[in-house]
């Protein structure tokens, strides 16, 4: 009996102390602890994130090959055995590679102030689905901007500790961004949402905007969230529902969030550019 | 006085291997969470391994230590998240309450007492979590984020629960107190048995 309420003391104890935390969160008591604590992870968070995609990646690849396994088994057993042998190259290669492409894109856009992060890991809830990148409030990282990856937009910060950040990838359902498709024809504007395949949608287009596959989807910079101009991906098919005055069109984004290693979030306009 | 004060053993302050170890199995889980499942995820799931770690501990463990890790795990989780830091420790120690005070109900032994409580956290946590989440200002959609994921997110965690009982039940082992200690809580009544 006793025990039983010991530990319903206990519980109430852990309950007011949650809720304190919680209540902390407005001070920045909090989020400077996320932030030691993240900062203190982040080595080891990064090391496995990498180890993982590499995983993924050659199972991915192992798919890939399976009509030529069934055409030349001991082949493929071959290859897999150098695949296993070259995994500590590989990595390091696509590390190098995702490095350089991020240099490049930082010399090739001086029109921004960039700032290269790396993914060091996904968020621990589910629901969210966010990336966590290496850099924060001390490196000039502020909600709302936009954070991009090979040259095209990924996502935008949703919240910021001392040294790192969340990231909402556009691909997530949560997401919204002002964007335009540049064709042929002419500019339709809509909005970039994310759906739950991963893709993207591109809403609340006029149903006389000129719109054709295979369009350029960029940012339009409406509303001010983003820089206009970013690419977001290409148009791969258009519709209209009877229920919808306006028309939709499905867009293959150039940058798929969960692959990405090196991103980099567009701090402000470089003084002097228009 | 003075000299039966002298005389009695100072109690030196220690932590034990096996609290290590607990604590390390927790970060290793908060990592294996944030780092390798959302590359390699089940049916579209990452598991919730934090959270079934510590109920499976809660189904297996008396009351004070699982709610002991059911808060340190909750706090973990939000420390790797863009949650509020306290959201998922208040969750965790709720569910760890929740879920432990049936395992009177149940055999110990009973392997699929951790698979049912599994389910049964995943059923409470995802709804909770979200209506915390939504409190804190984040637009979700109960429909896609919550209905139609829970299924598989309940069948995906039960599993992790099974896998990881072995693993918790050994720490549980390694971090339970002496005999001397244990008589002391069962005085107390926190291990019934």
């Amino acid at each position: 009996m006793r025990g039983g309420h010991r530990s319903v003391l206990l519980v109430l104890i852990l309950v007011v102390a949650a809720i304190a935390l919680v209540m902390l969160r407005n001070t920045g008591v909090g989020s400077a602890a996320q932030g030691a604590g993240l900062a203190a992870l982040a080595p080891v968070r990064s090391a496995l994130t990498g180890v993982s995609s590499g995983i993924a990646a050659a199972l991915s690849d192992a798919q890939q090959f399976n009509d030529l396994r069934a055409e030349n088994e001991a082949l493929r057993a071959e290859v897999a055995q150098l695949r296993s042998a070259a995994a500590g190259v590989q990595t390091i290669r696509r590390e190098n590679d995702a490095l350089r492409a991020a240099l490049n894109y930082e010399r090739a856009n001086t029109e921004f102030a960039l700032l290269t992060a790396g993914v060091v890991g996904r968020d621990s809830v589910d629901v969210l689905d966010t990336l966590i990148i290496d850099r924060g409030a001390t490196d000039g990282v502020r909600i709302g901007m936009a954070v991009v990856a090979n040259g095209s937009l990924t996502g935008r910060v949703l919240s910021v500790t001392t040294t790192s950040a969340n990231v909402l990838p556009i691909h997530s359902s949560r997401s919204a961004v002002n964007a335009l498709a540049q064709g042929e024809d002419g500019i339709a504007d809509g909005i970039v949402e994310g759906d739950d395949n991963r893709g993207l949608l591109l809403t609340r287009i006029e149903p006389e905007a000129p719109l054709a596959i295979d369009d350029l989807v960029v940012t339009s910079g409406l509303g001010g969230g983003f820089p206009r101009g970013i690419p977001i991906g290409r148009v791969i098919s258009v519709f209209t529902s009877p229920e919808n005055v306006f028309r939709e069109a499905a867009v293959r984004p150039f940058v798929r969030a969960e692959r990405v290693d090196i991103v980099h979030v567009i701090l402000e306009r470089a003084s002097g550019s228009p | 006085m003075t000299a039966s004060r002298i005389l009695q053993p100072r109690r030196a302050w220690r932590v034990r291997p096996g609290v290590i170890g607990a604590v390390l199995l927790l970060l290793v889980l908060g990592l294996l969470q944030t780092s390798v499942f959302p590359s390699l995820a089940i049916a579209g799931i990452r598991p919730a391994l934090v959270l079934m770690a510590a109920i499976t501990l809660a189904t297996v463990s008396d009351d004070a230590r699982a709610l002991y890790w059911g808060f340190a795990g909750g706090l973990l989780v939000d420390l790797l998240s863009a949650t509020a830091l306290g959201v998922n420790a208040l969750l965790f120690t709720l569910l760890v309450f929740i879920i432990g005070g049936q395992k009177r109900r149940f055999d110990r032994a009973n392997v699929m007492f951790p698979l049912v409580a599994g389910a049964a956290a995943t059923v409470l946590y995802y709804p909770a979590l979200v209506a915390a989440l939504q409190v804190q200002g984040f637009d979700i959609d109960w429909g896609r984020h919550v209905w139609a994921r829970l299924p598989r997110a309940v069948a995906v965690n039960a599993g992790a629960a099974l896998v990881l009982y072995p693993a918790v039940r050994l720490t549980e082992r390694w971090t339970r107190p002496r005999n001397g200690q244990r008589r002391l809580g069962r005085m107390r009544g926190d291990y019934p048995g």
